[in-house]
């Protein structure tokens, strides 16, 4: 029997499928990710020096549970120096921070504390 | 001894050879035509959730709109590009039976006519067109081949003041037809023709159109075919403007005689080549890949010149038209309960005054018809793009005729689009909706375009981003599907360059502005017939809105370059983004410019 039938239909729906799976990558990509896969350059019991490209490091100039500190945040992501990734980290860190302070202590008082 | 015109010098061109289809290209583009809209989506709904800057929705909001209209005119044009389906070339048709079910009626060899539509164009001209069509051949002595001038002119010596028509048609052996009005134009005088002549298929060809000898014999094989009501070939316009090299041009605007000058001037640009197909005219993208493509859904629509009709076909939607008028007419006269009598008084009326008119009297008749024709779901009419070149023309030969070309092509299919919407049309399939959606869509692009050029200088001079932020996820979202896009035009078009076609779609955001405007208001669509030889004046009035643009632009470019230098720019990247999108803008709307002043090198004078 002539399957060639099949070719075209499955051709589109491994195209739709594979169209769907790298968007969703794509969507998911932020700065953060890179140089954190496996490189085709460095082996890993290799001799030569390595050197490795590390996006710089988000500079915290404000201590946390200030309101200035959250502004600057909000500016940096605003401003590109952040992607969405580095923004989410920080205000997940900042939530869990938080949650472990009890709760009647006003936001005065916290940043009295780190004070 | 034919009159010697500007374009004889290129007589000796050939045309292009039509790209010869391949499926695993077809394939390839269209996965990445699916990963396009894919991305597109998932960049649109990013930009519309997450991107909007909240404080300045006024900018925000338009620029996203802009963004969402245009993004529908790639998915339609990934539709129209999707597959090919080049029609089975056939022998050419001898007997009427080979193109008609006779039902008991005698057979008998085909009539075929041949039509040279003029109205005002210089008669050597038409001679030309004359004389080629004459050598048309054909591989069966009885088919009966006639041509005739159709003069809108009337230039049969009754005027001195013009040049006679007739007497060229007479010297030349071919028949002669006028009329004593110009009521619809060119479908007027289409109508007029078919009324005095009886062949079973017509030619179409325009005053400069000039048929190779092998026409008939590579087009009429189709018709075998009963479905098929008219076949159409590309438009191959063989006087276009060539390259020339930069270090010419500059040596030529310049006056330069100094000997080492010029040595330094060819070493510096003698590699640059500019100004081929200056005016934008080439036609290569729209026949060989656009309309070659919608043979897949049956929705080619006819040019006019160049193209080969079943009479039946046009004859059975003008009859059809006319029994719908009176048909209707004799409904509504009902409907406001008006005695029998007088509904057959004037129903009668009707019918000794109504004309049957086989192509529809518009502005883009040609379309139109063509719409009405793939509409009849009685007959199931059919249409061929036939790819590959037949005929050779003349293109317009200044920016003022290509404009006035334009605006009548975009007021014609705008007013389609406001009157009789093909995707609201019933019988259409929704393959030929889609299509023929896609070619009106195209003229409402000024709503997109216009935000696109105007967003980077209220940009430049606010410094108000329209998007929340030009951080990675902009570029992230953005950049991927631009890229892709890119990707999927370039191989959807086959490698044909779309960079001339691309400057024009940009640079005509005025006149499609013009067009659309005038559309809305119902305003009656002029006829202009395209002039045929090189003009003297320069009409600069057309680029006011392009300069205007250009200089804002470098203007808002020089401010925001100063602020940065000073540390006082609020987002580098902002500008750094607009910037880019401004080259882009610039480099389309130099084109105006360039076709306004374009004067081809003298080469006489190296």
């Amino acid at each position: 029997m002539d399957y060639k039938f099949l070719i075209k239909p499955t051709v589109y729906i491994i195209s739709i499928l594979a169209s769907c799976w790298m968007t969703l990558k794509i969507e998911t990509l932020s700065p953060s990710d890179f140089n954190k896969g496996p490189s085709f350059v460095h082996k890993k019991h290799s001799t030569h020096i390595k050197y490795q490209f590390v996006s710089a490091p988000l500079k915290v100039t404000y201590p946390p549970f200030n309101k200035i500190y959250l502004k600057n945040l909000c500016n940096a992501y605003k401003d590109g120096k952040i992607d969405s990734t580095v923004l989410d980290d920080e205000l997940t860190r900042y939530i869990s921070i938080l949650k472990n302070y009890p709760a009647n202590m006003s936001m005065q008082a916290l940043n009295n504390k780190e004070k | 001894m034919l009159k010697e015109f500007y374009f004889n010098k290129f007589d000796n061109r050939k045309p292009y050879q039509a790209i010869p289809d391949s499926k695993i290209r077809t394939l390839l583009f269209q996965f990445c035509g699916i990963f396009t809209i894919m991305l597109g989506i998932s960049y649109l709904n990013w930009r519309w959730q997450h991107s909007l800057n909240y404080e300045a929705l006024w900018f925000s909001i338009p620029l996203v709109a802009a963004e969402t209209l245009s993004f529908i005119g790639t998915v339609l044009l990934v539709i129209n590009l999707w597959a090919n389906r080049d029609p089975k070339q056939e022998p050419p048709v001898h007997y009427l039976s080979d193109i008609e079910n006779l039902d008991e009626r005698p057979d008998r060899p085909l009539k075929i006519d041949v039509f040279i539509a003029t109205y005002n164009e210089d008669v050597e001209l038409v001679r030309h067109s004359i004389v080629d069509a004459k050598k048309i051949t054909y591989p069966f002595q009885d088919v009966n081949i006639k041509i005739f001038v159709l003069d809108d002119g009337r230039r049969d010596g009754r005027d001195p003041s013009k040049e006679n028509m007739k007497t060229v048609a007479e010297e030349e052996g071919v028949k002669y037809v006028i009329r004593e009005h110009n009521a619809g134009y060119k479908a007027g005088n289409l109508k007029n023709a078919l009324e005095l002549t009886s062949g079973d298929l017509f030619v179409i060809l325009d005053a400069d159109t000039r048929v190779f000898p092998e026409f008939l014999m590579n087009t009429s094989g189709y018709f075998r075919k009963k479905q098929v009501a008219w076949v159409q070939t590309p438009q191959w316009f063989y006087d276009l403007t060539e390259a020339e090299k930069a270090s010419d041009i500059i040596k030529s605007k310049l006056k330069l005689s100094n000997r080492i000058i010029n040595r330094t001037v060819d070493f510096l640009f003698g590699k640059v080549k500019l100004n081929d197909d200056v005016f934008g005219n080439d036609p290569r993208l729209f026949y060989d890949v656009i309309m070659r493509r919608r043979n897949y859904y049956n929705a080619a629509f006819c040019c006019g010149a160049g193209s080969i009709h079943r009479r039946e076909a046009v004859m059975s939607l003008a009859v059809k038209d006319f029994a719908e008028g009176i048909k209707k007419l004799g409904e509504d006269l009902a409907r406001q309960h008006k005695k029998t009598s007088e509904i057959l008084e004037q129903t009668n009326a009707l019918l000794l005054s109504q004309e049957i008119i086989p192509f529809k009297f518009h502005a883009s008749e040609d379309i139109y018809t063509s719409i009405m024709l793939h509409a009849d779901t009685e007959n199931k009419w059919e249409s061929i793009h036939h790819p590959h070149i037949e005929c050779k023309m003349l293109s317009t030969q200044d920016l003022d005729s290509r404009i006035k070309q334009f605006s009548r092509y975009a007021c014609g299919s705008l007013d389609i689009a406001f009157r009789d919407n093909p995707f609201f049309k019933k019988g259409l399939s929704l393959g030929q909706k889609l299509c023929y959606f896609n070619t009106i869509w195209s003229y409402f692009a000024p709503l997109w375009l216009i935000v696109f050029l105007l967003s980077p200088i209220v940009f430049f001079f606010t410094l108000v981003p329209p998007v929340s932020a030009y951080n990675f996820d902009f570029f992230k979202h953005f950049l991927t599907f631009q890229i892709m896009n890119t990707i999927t035009v370039t191989l959807g078009c086959w490698g044909i360059s779309t960079k001339r076609g691309n400057q024009y779609y940009i640079s005509s955001f005025w006149f499609m502005l013009v067009a659309l405007f005038s559309a809305a208001k119902g305003e009656k669509v002029k006829f202009n017939v395209t002039p045929k030889d090189r003009p003297l004046a320069k009409n600069t009035q057309h680029i006011i809105p392009h300069v205007v643009i250009i200089a804002l632009t470098l203007l808002g470019i020089a401010y925001n370059v100063v602020l940065l230098v000073t540390g006082n720019h609020p987002t580098a990247s902002g500008f750094a983004a607009n910037a880019f999108w401004c080259l882009f803008n610039l480099f389309s709307l130099s084109i105006m410019i360039r076709a306004t002043f374009y004067k081809p090198i003298d080469t006489s004078q190296k």
